[in-house]
């Protein structure tokens, strides 16, 4: 637990020797998320509890019927920006494996550093940035219409842009090099030994993929799921930019309470729902991918000594 | 382009020539604070030259990036240093009730007789009838489309309705111009129209739009690459676009449009009330608004003085889209309530999602 922070020495000299320096270490991570993370959501939960405008309301829960009130829109942008979240990540994840891969077994370390590098580079600059350069990419008589156009593929006038297709194409662009990133580290653990011992006993390729890269990957995909999909379900720039009138979002909804009404509250009750549903959905990924791949989760070396969270 | 700067340097010739000689110069050696944004005229080599020769006073600058820090600007500390500044009028009542404000004496305003009468009649300017905004610039929200596809210039918005512009027309993401277009649109008072109609409306029009546009620079894009061929934008964007040779109209339609003003005021405490009305003469001037609107590069909004929209040149006036026809048909947007803002903000946001 988190004695060590509100301790004092008397405490702290109960405490066996041992648990010294993995507190010190800890204290200033933890005490860092009591700030960043406990604090922010406890205010967002009392915030969603008091009745808009602003954040001097009673506490009515009004925010949180309105909300009920109107499934077909609150439900439906949920689901859209859900289904867009999933989407990008699907996609990601079948880009990323393979590059990962080739990059982990079939790059010269050199070329590889070279490549990661050319991965991170266009998003070091702002995202907003990298949205108005895929919006010039795929406008009508843009570069990419114009390719497809001379290859008869398509009318240059013809274009994604202002689609939903548009924005999904963009988040899998955004949150691409985050999960090639979390693969490749996964992929690096695996020992070639392991392969090679599989098929000197004959596992075919399918076979060394389903028993050992598969569940061996398994802790990096989750990650990458972590990093890609909670920021894709709650985007809403990308869209309103690149959807057009297709581009309403959960988020966009979330932004405009706040920046048009200066309904706070009900912001905080939209913005907790969206927590809540993206944590449940990673945690049922989570349960089916124990559940596929009994043991798979399970890091080497981490026997019980983790989290403080139970 | 040698008329214009001509014209204006004519007037300000016979400006100066008008001014007695050496006479005293009654604010000599003091110092007027304007509360500003950084660019917005009042900081051009024009406006504070003109001001140092008539009053002998020197102009220094405060700048704010918007309403909301405008606003903290004068509640910390900007109060009894700060003379005048220039809100937004939907901002001007609450600034009243935070005691931010002073009146304005309009019979010590020489120039306020050219001010366009229309703008005179905008209640967010008055607080228990006194004057506490005075009109500077103007600017609508008109109809703006692209002339190769209507070589015919459209005088209504029925146009956004029509069904053969189905994913041609860019529509402004904001709650009170959706609000105040659709109720133009179906004849209704803009200020408060029947919100179910406009409901309708909306939905209907939402079938005809490619996209909304969040700023001037989506509009642009849009209209240019051709993805839209028209919508609802702002004149003084729209002035650019023609200016800058797009194949651009803007009109106001029959049914009139929203617009918007900039006014004047004077801050509570202001160090020297006299001066603040001598500046405020001065920015509303025919000489001012003239020589303001006839710079190309000083991106000028069309003028509320009356007397200097009918001097401009015709490149200018096209540039700040200063029609005076133009400023008798606007509704000027007025402050809504917190709760009209969450309805506004709740209707335009279902219609938008589709659901």
């Amino acid at each position: 637990m988190i004695r060590s922070r509100t301790g004092g020495p008397g405490v702290a000299r109960a405490l066996r020797p041992a648990e010294w320096p993995r507190l010190a270490l800890m204290a200033p991570a933890t005490a860092l998320l009591i700030a960043m993370v406990a604090v922010p959501v406890a205010m967002l939960a009392w915030f969603s509890l008091l009745s808009g405008p602003g954040v001097s309301g009673a506490v009515t829960g009004r925010e949180w019927a309105v909300m009920l009130d109107r499934p077909q829109l609150y439900g439906g942008l949920l689901l859209r920006s859900l289904a867009l979240g999933l989407g990008a990540t699907a996609l990601c994840i079948l880009i990323a494996w393979p590059t990962a891969w080739a990059l982990s077994r079939h790059v010269a370390p050199r070329t590889r550093s070279a490549i990661l590098a050319l991965l991170i580079i266009p998003h070091l600059t702002s995202a907003l940035l990298l949205i108005y350069a895929m919006y010039v990419l795929i406008a009508p008589g843009g570069p990419m219409m114009t390719a497809l156009a001379a290859l008869g593929l398509a009318e240059s006038r013809d274009t994604i842009l202002f689609t939903r297709w548009a924005v999904l194409l963009m988040l899998t662009y955004m949150y691409l090099p985050f999960m090639v990133m979390a693969l490749f580290a996964a992929i690096e653990r695996i020992e070639p030994t392991v392969l090679d011992a599989a098929r000197s006993l004959g596992a075919s390729g399918w076979a060394r993929f389903r028993h050992i890269v598969l569940p061996m990957t398994l802790p990096g995909l989750m990650t990458g799921l972590v990093i890609v999909f909670t920021p894709a379900a709650g985007s809403f720039l990308e869209a309103r930019i690149l959807g057009g009138a297709n581009g309403m979002m959960f988020g966009t909804l979330i932004a405009e309470q706040i920046s048009r009404a200066n309904n706070q509250p009900r912001a905080a009750a939209m913005a907790i729902t969206l927590l809540a549903v993206i944590l449940l959905l990673l945690g049922v990924f989570r349960l089916l991918a124990m559940r596929a791949f009994p043991g798979a989760m399970r890091r080497p070396g981490a026997h019980g000594s983790g989290g403080w969270g139970g | 382009m040698k008329a214009p700067i001509a014209l204006a340097g004519l007037v300000a010739g016979a400006a100066l020539l008008a001014a007695p000689a050496g006479a005293d110069l009654p604010f000599e050696g003091q110092t007027l604070t304007v509360l500003n944004w950084n660019g917005y005229g009042s900081d051009t080599e024009l406006a504070l030259r003109g001001f140092e020769e008539r009053t002998g006073a020197t102009v220094r600058h405060v700048y704010h990036s918007g309403g909301e820090e405008l606003r903290q600007i004068l509640r910390s500390g900007g109060i009894g240093q700060i003379d005048v500044a220039l809100p937004n009028p939907t901002y001007i009542l609450q600034m009243v009730e935070e005691g931010m404000l002073q009146p304005v004496d309009p019979d010590l305003l020489d120039n306020m007789s050219k001010i366009a009468p229309n703008f005179l009649e905008v209640d967010d300017l008055y607080s228990d009838g006194a004057l506490y905004g005075v009109p500077w610039v103007w600017g609508s929200t008109g109809l703006t489309y692209n002339t190769e596809a209507f070589p015919e210039p459209p005088t209504s918005w029925l146009v956004l309705w029509d069904e053969a512009n189905r994913g041609r027309v860019a529509f402004m993401d904001s709650p009170i111009e959706a609000v105040m277009l659709a109720a133009l649109h179906l004849g209704q008072d803009p200020h408060d129209p029947d919100l179910d109609a406009v409901r309708s409306a909306l939905e209907e029009l939402h079938e005809n739009v490619q996209t909304y546009w969040g700023s001037s620079d989506d509009f642009n894009r849009a209209i240019i690459t051709g993805a839209v061929t028209v919508g609802n934008y702002w004149s003084g964007n729209a002035g650019s676009l023609i200016a800058e040779g797009h194949p651009v109209g803007y009109v106001i339609p029959d049914e009139g449009a929203a617009g918007w003003l900039s006014t004047w005021v004077i801050v509570r405490d202001a160090p020297s009330s006299d001066l603040a009305h001598a500046w405020i003469d001065w920015m509303i001037s025919t000489e001012f608004q003239l020589g303001w609107a006839e710079d190309p590069e000083a991106g000028a909004p069309a003028p509320a003085n009356a007397e200097a929209a009918a001097l401009l040149s015709d490149a200018a006036r096209g540039r700040v889209q200063a029609y005076g026809e133009h400023a008798e048909r606007l509704s000027i947007m007025q402050s809504l309530t917190p709760e009209q803002q969450q309805v506004y903000t709740d209707l335009l946001a279902e219609v938008k999602s589709g659901l």
